[in-house]
């Protein structure tokens, strides 16, 4: 039986979710706002309902998505679990690696985190939130192990 | 293996072939305009400038040409091309995953063929393609490019007149149907005003009698289309392999021809059709990095086989995909509301707006798309399964089509296992294989320890 991921997210990550949803959200009533001062039949139920829904959104969906986030790497396989209402969990084979990288933006910056993408021949599979050092570590450990020849 | 440092040029044909392509394209418009304008001194300004758009063309293709050159060198392919910032692309021979031709009638007025160079992850713009080479040069390419010339193949299938007219009848092919349809439209458009004029004909429908004449006129149309599509792409179908080089050979007035070899190819896909799947008939798909972004077309390696033949057929293409006769482990008993639950709601969800609308006889629609959506989703339970069988996996859904995906286990590139809570709560699980061209196999609503034992039997462990 294949262990289960342990590893978790840094918490920073929870921050960077957290504010992302808040900027989406507000966004989201403005809109709404906006949309019900021209429909004035819809002021103000929509942008309220927008707010409740919003706030519910940004209470429970980054956490929730932190308590489930969990990724490990041995020496064959990247097993990464994750998912709010349909957990997955993803096995993506070392040896299926092609390439790895490691991104950063300004935002996620804020927050002292990047994030890893390992692409295979399919398409990428990506960790969202890992602090510099532990990304750097992971993506040398992946390469390490790209050392079987590929018969693809 | 070949190795041959001179740059070489395209056969002079290309000037041609890519100036006639390029012009024909602009004929259609120009024919179109000059009707329209027809008589108007426009028309003469229309053709003065064609004329000269041609001419520029033709010098445009010469420079074109004579800044195309192509080599093989240092174990890779160079293709330089380029006026004004020339590039050149390198392809190593070790990454070249087939080498396609195509000739078309335009090709063959000069002897030459088009190649086309496909390579693991590229997009058709990062592709090489030679758009006229000889006979000769194709033959030495492919043997430079590690892809010898064929032999006495081991196993050949080809499809009949008969097949053939099945296939084009039973797989319309609905994309090219429609593309002939839009194209018929656009022509129209611009000859007449659809939009305006179409009004005047709508409004001239009048009983429910005229209007199923209308849609079935329609639809008929757009069958026809896609039948004769069908026809000229797969006419004088022939897969063979010979060693370890598979060949597809196809079509009417452009001859295509895939040559790969067979380690490159990872998995193949029993694909049965909502007209074929009741009368027992299939098409097989090859699965393959090379050819993950291109359309079913490319991909076929039968365009019709029986169904109960089709494992046959392929172990005698491929034989490192032979599957040994054996049941799938499908979904339990407990996971068939779940397949039938969401088309039976969908049915009665569309089923209900006659009702509202017409209200009375309407009503009637409403059961009969629920039951519809019901028998949909008993086909998707027992299509459902998975089946790992030494070195292949086994994956069957139905969704519009049942499609079974075979696959090496050692070539798929990632798998899950999801869940929702409710499907936690009882015990089941989805699957879902990936393979090299992005293409997925799934099946739903599995027993969980099904699930599981499947995505252990894909551990590189248990592989060794």
């Amino acid at each position: 039986m294949r262990p289960e991921p342990t590893e978790p997210l840094p918490p920073e990550t929870l921050r960077m979710w957290f504010w992302s949803a808040v900027i989406a959200v507000a966004v989201l009533v403005a809109g709404a706002l906006v949309l019900a001062a021209s429909v004035g039949a819809l002021m103000p139920w929509l942008p309220l309902g927008v707010a409740v829904a919003g706030a519910a959104y940004v209470a429970l969906v980054p956490r929730v998505r932190l308590r489930r986030w969990r990724w490990r790497l041995d020496d064959e396989e990247l097993d990464i679990v994750h998912g709010v209402w349909r957990v997955q969990r993803t096995i993506v084979p070392v040896t299926r690696i092609q390439h790895v990288s490691v991104q950063r933006t300004g935002w996620s910056d804020r927050f002292g985190l990047v994030s890893l993408h390992a692409y295979t021949a399919a398409g990428e599979t990506d960790i969202p939130g890992l602090r510099r050092p532990q990304a750097d570590e992971l993506r040398d450990r992946i390469l390490a192990q790209l050392r079987t020849p590929d018969d693809l | 293996m070949t190795s041959d440092a001179a740059p070489r040029h395209l056969h002079k044909a290309a000037i041609v072939v890519d100036e006639l392509r390029s012009s024909l394209k602009l004929l259609g418009s120009i024919v179109v305009l000059a009707v329209v304008n027809s008589g108007s001194g426009l028309m003469l300004v229309l053709l003065a400038t064609t004329a000269a758009g041609i001419v520029a063309g033709t010098l445009f293709a010469h420079r074109r040409w004579k800044a195309t050159t192509y080599w093989v060198d240092d174990g890779a392919l160079h293709y330089r091309s380029g006026i004004f910032t020339p590039d050149t692309k390198l392809v190593p021979l070790a990454r070249v995953q087939s080498v396609d031709t195509t000739n078309a009638v335009l090709q063959r007025l000069f002897g030459v063929l088009e190649l086309r160079v496909q390579v693991a992850g590229a997009s058709d713009e990062e592709e090489i393609v030679l758009s006229a080479v000889t006979y000769e040069e194709a033959a030495r390419l492919r043997r430079a490019l590690g892809q010898p010339e064929p032999a006495p193949p081991d196993a050949i299938v080809r499809l009949g007149v008969r097949g053939l007219l099945l296939s084009a009848l039973t797989g319309p092919q609905i994309a090219a149907g429609m593309s002939g349809i839009a194209a018929v439209y656009g022509l129209f458009d611009r000859v007449i005003n659809v939009q305006k004029d179409g009004e005047g004909l709508l409004q001239g429908l009048h009983t429910t009698g005229e209007i199923v004449l209308v849609v079935a006129g329609l639809l008929t149309g757009g069958y026809l289309v896609s039948f004769a599509a069908g026809v000229v792409l797969f006419a004088g179908f022939e897969a063979e392999r010979d060693g370890a080089i598979l060949r597809v050979r196809r079509g009417l007035l452009s001859r295509r021809a895939l040559s790969m070899p067979v380690a490159r190819i990872d998995g193949v896909v029993i694909v049965e059709g909502l007209l074929r799947g009741p009368l027992g008939l299939a098409s097989l798909q090859i699965e393959s990095v090379s050819h993950g972004r291109e359309d079913d077309v490319v991909k076929t390696l039968l365009p019709l086989v029986r169904r109960r033949e089709a494992e046959a057929v392929i172990a005698r293409l491929l034989p490192a995909l032979t599957v040994a006769p054996g049941p799938l482990q499908g979904a339990p008993r407990r996971a068939l509301r779940r397949f039938a639950l969401r088309p039976i709601l969908a049915g009665a969800v569309v089923g209900a707006a006659p009702g509202i609308a017409l209200g009375g006889p309407g009503w009637l629609v409403l059961p009969a798309l629920a039951a519809a959506g019901a028998a949909y989703g008993v086909r998707a339970y027992r299509a459902t399964g998975v089946r790992v069988a030494g070195d292949i996996v086994v994956v069957r859904e139905a969704r519009r089509a049942r499609r079974t995906l075979l696959v090496r286990r050692r070539r798929l590139q990632e798998h899950a296992v999801e869940h929702t809570p409710l499907q936690a709560r009882a015990q089941l699980a989805d699957v879902r294989v990936t393979v090299g061209s992005g293409g997925e196999g799934r099946a739903r609503h599995l027993d969980r320890a099904t699930a599981d034992a499947l995505s252990g039997a894909l551990r590189p462990r248990a592989l060794a």
